[in-house]
């Protein structure tokens, strides 16, 4: 073996290490979420308890020592954590939409906002989409709680009609246990009347 | 068709809160694969998967990246977890009733690198995203952050 391949193959024994910068083995970084706001973790350790918050964002720490603050340049997260990052799945999305009285038809003002769900689903190169039906609480529960699930099964069938792949659509029916304004039994809050929405 | 799903539907209304949510993803899905780039591979129990976007993922599967691979999960509580080249993330556990928007998850970064972003287990309680590595525990209280362990 040539002394330069050699070379070149400790180059890349230090490239895998990635032993070439100045934090230790287990680095942990927060970031700003979507918003810029930034939440908390604590890094419990053999030697404690370390909170990182908007005060103190990274922290480091070796396999025997503790974990200690650091300051992360952002062009180092960028260097070790880059990959990673652009990995990072679309976040998922809710939507509400709101239906006429005892009916399976949406609102006029769900109708467009339908519009903005359809092609959210479309934009992802994958979907996963969940429909969870609900009801208000005017009527009986069995007939509400098949209401519910009509309501998700004509969105899944709406969905399906403008060229979606119904495997990857699941319709489930809540009636109205889980109510968005809790009311007294028997009255028809609109705001009850919805299917919510995830898209993955 | 749909008489026999509505049938099947109303069934699982029936049923209490927690089935009903495990059963809102396919079987025992605790999440989907988004993203997969060069060479990804998902080891449950003794077999190892090539990693594909729109893999059901289940608790236990072990996501292990190649020097060329990267790969991304999107968890049925909305969290967000990537991996960068030459990582090990074990999925060890996942409970989430979606209802009361309640549970607890629990992922290992054996080695690599890691971007994770919290969903509806932190927001309903906070510190019930946990993300372990080697030599210490993270709680996540909501939140995006970022791991590495190197070997």
């Amino acid at each position: 073996m040539s002394r330069s391949l050699l070379r070149v193959l400790a180059l890349v024994g230090l490239a895998l290490l990635g032993a070439c910068d100045k934090y230790r083995q287990e680095l942990f970084v927060l970031q700003p979420d979507s918003t810029g706001k930034v939440g908390s973790i604590v890094v419990q350790s053999a030697s404690g308890e370390l909170v990182l918050d908007e005060t103190r964002m990274a922290a480091h720490r070796n396999p025997r020592g503790a974990t200690e603050a650091v300051t992360v340049e952002p062009s180092d997260v960028e260097k070790i954590f880059g990959a990673a990052l652009a990995a990072r799945p679309r976040p998922p999305r809710q939507f509400r939409l709101y239906f006429v009285f005892d009916s399976e038809l949406l609102t006029a003002a769900s109708r467009a906002e339908f519009e903005a769900v359809f092609a959210d689903i479309r934009e992802r190169g994958h979907y996963d989409v969940e429909v969870v039906g609900h009801t208000d609480r005017q009527g009986a529960d069995d007939y509400n709680a098949r209401l519910s699930l009509q309501r998700a099964w004509a969105m899944r069938q709406t969905l399906i009609d403008r060229g979606l792949d119904g495997d990857r659509i699941i319709a489930t029916g809540r009636g109205e246990v889980d109510p968005l304004m809790p009311t007294a039994d028997n009255i028809d809050e609109p705001r009850n009347r919805r299917v919510e929405i995830t898209v993955r | 068709m749909r008489l026999a799903s509505l049938g099947v539907g109303l069934a699982l209304l029936l049923a209490p809160s927690v089935a009903q949510a495990q059963d809102a993803v396919p079987a025992d899905a605790i999440g989907w694969m988004k993203t997969v780039q060069g060479s990804v591979t998902v080891r449950r129990g003794a077999t190892a998967l090539p990693a594909s976007v729109g893999m059901a993922l289940a608790r236990g599967d072990i996501i292990a990246t190649g020097h060329d691979g990267t790969a991304g999960v999107t968890l049925a509580d909305n969290s967000l977890l990537s991996a960068g080249p030459g990582s090990e993330l074990a999925l060890d556990e996942f409970i989430y009733d979606s209802a009361q928007l309640q549970g607890s998850s629990l992922a290992t970064l054996r080695k690599g690198t890691l971007s994770a972003t919290s969903g509806d287990i932190a927001r309903g309680t906070p510190g019930a995203m946990r993300v372990r590595t080697p030599t210490a525990v993270l709680a996540v209280r909501g939140t995006t952050f970022l791991v590495r362990v190197e070997e």
